[in-house]
């Protein structure tokens, strides 16, 4: 038996949880992208991260592009691991998810929670001195990220198959597949319109920066070898099911949760539906997809009905 | 390493040569034989398991209502087992005393009706609900938990400061003390046999569905939170995690045709028994204060209609109202026909004209408590007033001489507290918990709050106190 409003906490510390982990992995792929980028195509290598500002809107609280290489991380990493008055910062997410983890703590093993809190404090002291150099900063990210990987490691070993479990990893599946498709929405246009343009390295690099950003290289090579085209690259992200930063694969692991979720909620049966649609366009319409040359309405239709999915689920814990 | 004594009071580890007591040989001679840096290690060992676990609670006075650490020392407060023998004795028969007094004073009234107590005094008592007049609780019991603050005289009597009859709080630093001590310092158990303490949330699990049996055979308990912000939501925590209890708050719950239910993903459940840890005035807006958004609308209509049991019962605070205190000795002649087991402080009522006079003339000695204060607030320790606080007390006193009682300074045992790598004789109170199921049962041990500032007699978390394990030896 789970409490709804316990199962909404689940929810969002789900989806928290997971936008932590890509704010970290994304500032550090970023910046390894960056630095490849910034001896051959300095205009490029910026461009990285406009696109991870667009990925990651923070409002005022965003930081400035320095022009000195040697400054770019540290304003990066100082805004989106440190401060605490960036919404998507790490500081800002994880410490959102450990009130969530907190207001659930009875619902939770130790191993979970201790973890969320620990690397929520570990992070959170820093968060009043800042980074002073870069090799600090850098450092600091990958052990982050890390962290993170454990806390997902603790959740994944200890939590029992239930409900709470079914909610939280809702969110997280939520989290990934909207993160997706936001990624691709940011970087395919300009990816698209500069391939003739590029040179073989920039060409390759951008490609790669937009599988590292999804943490889907390894998978993709696994796949398709070391080249890139577009059509395979696309595919690959939208429509593999078994890729796990995919979206077909973040909808059918939706589908499979919503369908362990009490079917009386009218809100479920709503975000079910839309999840349902969203999934069966992407694997029946595959090609009719793959044939639009600007993906990027299509991305923001996905990104609309996961939206709605999300509202529908959120409101199903007022029903009762 | 120094052990130091120095205090005036009874010294619980050592004689009065300097030399320790039997019980507590064995870990001195260890702890004497851990060097500085050891002790930091394993100190920061503790602060860490601490701090990643969230043992924390929240001080409201503080601006960024933020999460504080409950400072834990290490080196236990030991109990022989004959000794803890008749403190248990002791509490069994004042808590059934409590017991029998709150259902007399809600129905009966004999106690009132002899004289033992005066009507006005009840009557005029905030806990004292009158909207809950004739309503026996679904099991009978009123105190499902009850913490009793226990100190020592110069002579090592233990004496009752006061009772704890609403929410009382602190057991789970008990269990995570002891789960603490057990990681931290192993080698210290192995030269005595503690009795354990894991097993309370069991205890307390059968005490709450003993409540709840005319439900069914397990009734469905939940644990009622006022939310993260409340000081001690790790506890609520710790108790409904330990428990497998659903931790709910006001709004999860609510009441129809007289019967609570509890709002799920699968639609709504009944709920057989609530241990609450709101307070009485936020429990029902309905019945008690009208702008609270802590408590569920109807609650007290059920609870009365005998489809819920709530833990502790409502009304059962005027049980520990500190002007009720001074009676509790009568009231364990009264109903049981016994002498009290546990002695308890001297008191003098503010609402007794010779008592008033006492207490006027000698402010600069007494420790003066309002009657429904908590927490260490709104005390004028006598001794270590200035004129002015006396005068301010004063003022108070004659404006509303019932709100007042006075007690004399009583001393505290000392307990060797490691502060500053040194070991400290610092002030220590004792809190058991018992349970009322079927019969009183009582955790062994308690929690032990300690003074950690020098010359310091108050042993609240929220005003610098902190706590030790407190070990009950078996006996052979």
């Amino acid at each position: 038996m789970l409490l709804t409003r316990v199962a909404h906490y689940l929810y969002w510390m789900g989806r928290y949880i997971e936008r932590a982990e890509n704010t970290g992995r994304q500032l550090q792929f970023t910046y390894d992208i960056y630095l490849e980028l910034s001896g051959i195509a300095p205009k490029d290598a910026r461009s990285e991260w406009r696109h991870f500002l667009k990925v990651f809107p923070a409002g005022d609280a965003a930081p400035i592009l320095p022009q000195a290489r040697s400054s770019v991380l540290l304003a990066f990493a100082n805004s989106y691991l440190l401060d605490p008055k960036n919404d998507v910062s790490v500081v800002s997410t994880l410490g959102k998810a450990r009130e969530n983890a907190r207001a659930v703590n009875e619902t939770l093993t130790r191993e979970v929670y201790v973890s969320i809190n620990d690397t929520y404090r570990r992070l959170n002291s820093l968060s009043s001195v800042g980074f002073s150099d870069e090799s600090e900063a850098i450092d600091y990210v990958t052990e982050l990220n890390r962290d993170i990987q454990s806390m997902l490691g603790a959740i994944e070993l200890t939590l029992t198959r239930d409900q709470g479990w079914c909610y939280q990893k809702l969110g997280e599946a939520m989290e990934r597949t909207n993160r997706t498709v936001g990624v691709m929405a940011a970087r395919l246009p300009s990816l698209m319109n500069d391939v003739e343009a590029d040179a073989a390295p920039v060409h390759y690099a951008k490609w790669r920066s937009l599988l590292t950003n999804l943490g889907s290289l390894e998978n993709y090579r696994q796949l398709n070898g070391p080249r890139f085209t577009e059509q395979q690259v696309i595919s690959f992200l939208l429509f593999n099911a078994g890729a796990p930063r995919s979206v077909l694969c973040g909808l059918k692991r939706m589908q499979g949760y919503l369908n362990q979720l009490p079917k009386e909620s009218a809100g479920l049966s709503l975000a079910r539906k839309l999840i349902g649609k969203l999934a069966a366009r992407l694997e029946y319409d595959r090609d009719e997809i793959l044939e639009i040359s600007d993906l990027t309405p299509f991305l923001m239709e996905v990104s609309t009905s996961l939206n709605r999915a999300h509202d529908a689920i959120i409101n199903a814990d007022t029903e009762f | 390493m120094e052990w130091t004594t120095t205090l005036r009071g009874f010294d619980e580890a050592f004689q009065a040569g300097g030399k320790p007591r039997d019980h507590y040989s064995p870990v001195i001679d260890s702890l004497g034989r851990l060097t500085k840096q050891k002790i930091k290690q394993r100190e920061d060992l503790v602060g860490l398991a601490l701090r990643n676990q969230g043992i924390t609670f929240n001080v409201y006075s503080d601006q960024e209502g933020e999460e504080k650490v409950f400072p834990f020392d290490f080196v236990p407060r030991i109990i022989p087992g004959f000794e803890w023998k008749k403190l248990e004795e002791g509490l069994i028969q004042r808590v059934t005393a409590l017991n029998l007094f709150l259902q007399d004073i809600y129905t009966e009234q004999n106690i009132l009706k002899e004289g033992v107590i005066p009507y006005d005094l009840i009557y005029t008592r905030g806990e004292f609900r009158r909207e809950l007049l004739g309503i026996t609780p679904p099991g009978g019991v009123f105190t499902h938990v009850v913490g009793t603050d226990l100190i020592r005289d110069d002579n090592g009597d233990y004496l009752v400061l006061e009772d704890n009859c609403r929410c009382p709080s602190g057991v789970s630093y008990v269990v995570e003390n002891r789960q603490l001590m057990q990681r931290t310092f192993p080698e210290l158990f192995t030269k005595y046999k503690v009795a354990p303490v894991r097993n309370y949330p069991d205890m307390l699990l059968e005490a709450l569905e003993h409540s709840g049996h005319s439900f069914g055979p397990r009734g469905r308990v939940v644990v009622l939170t006022p939310g993260r912000a409340n000081s001690a939501y790790f506890e609520h925590s710790f108790l409904a995690r330990e428990m497998g209890a659903l931790l709910v708050e006001g709004p999860d719950l609510i009441v129809e045709d007289n019967i609570v239910f509890v709002r799920t993903t699968e639609g709504r459940h009944r709920v057989d028994v609530i241990y609450r840890r709101i307070d009485d005035p936020f429990l029902d807006p309905l019945v008690f204060l009208r702008d609270s958004i802590l408590g569920v609308p109807g609650i007290i209509s059920a609870y009365r209609a005998g489809n819920v049991a709530i833990a502790n019962a409502p009304g059962a605070g005027v049980a520990d109202d500190k002007a009720v205190y001074p009676f509790i000795p009568d009231a364990i002649k009264f109903y049981m026909d016994e002498e009290p087991i546990i002695g308890q402080v001297p008191t003098y009522m503010g609402l007794r004209p010779d008592d008033l006079k006492y207490i006027l003339d000698h402010l600069d000695e007494l420790v003066v408590k309002t009657t429904d204060g908590a927490g260490g607030y709104g005390m004028l320790m006598g001794p270590m007033s200035t004129k002015e606080e006396q005068e301010e007390f004063r003022k108070q006193i004659v404006d509303d001489p019932g709100h007042y009682i006075a007690q004399p300074l009583i001393q505290l045992s000392a307990h060797p507290t490691y502060l500053d790598a040194e070991y400290k004789a610092r002030r220590v109170d004792l809190r058991p918990f018992a349970l009322y199921g079927d019969r009183v049962k009582v955790l062994p041990g308690g929690l032990t709050r300690v003074a950690l500032r020098e010359g310091s007699y108050v042993v609240n978390s929220s005003q610098g106190g902190g706590s030790k394990d407190t070990w009950v030896l078996e006996d052979e």
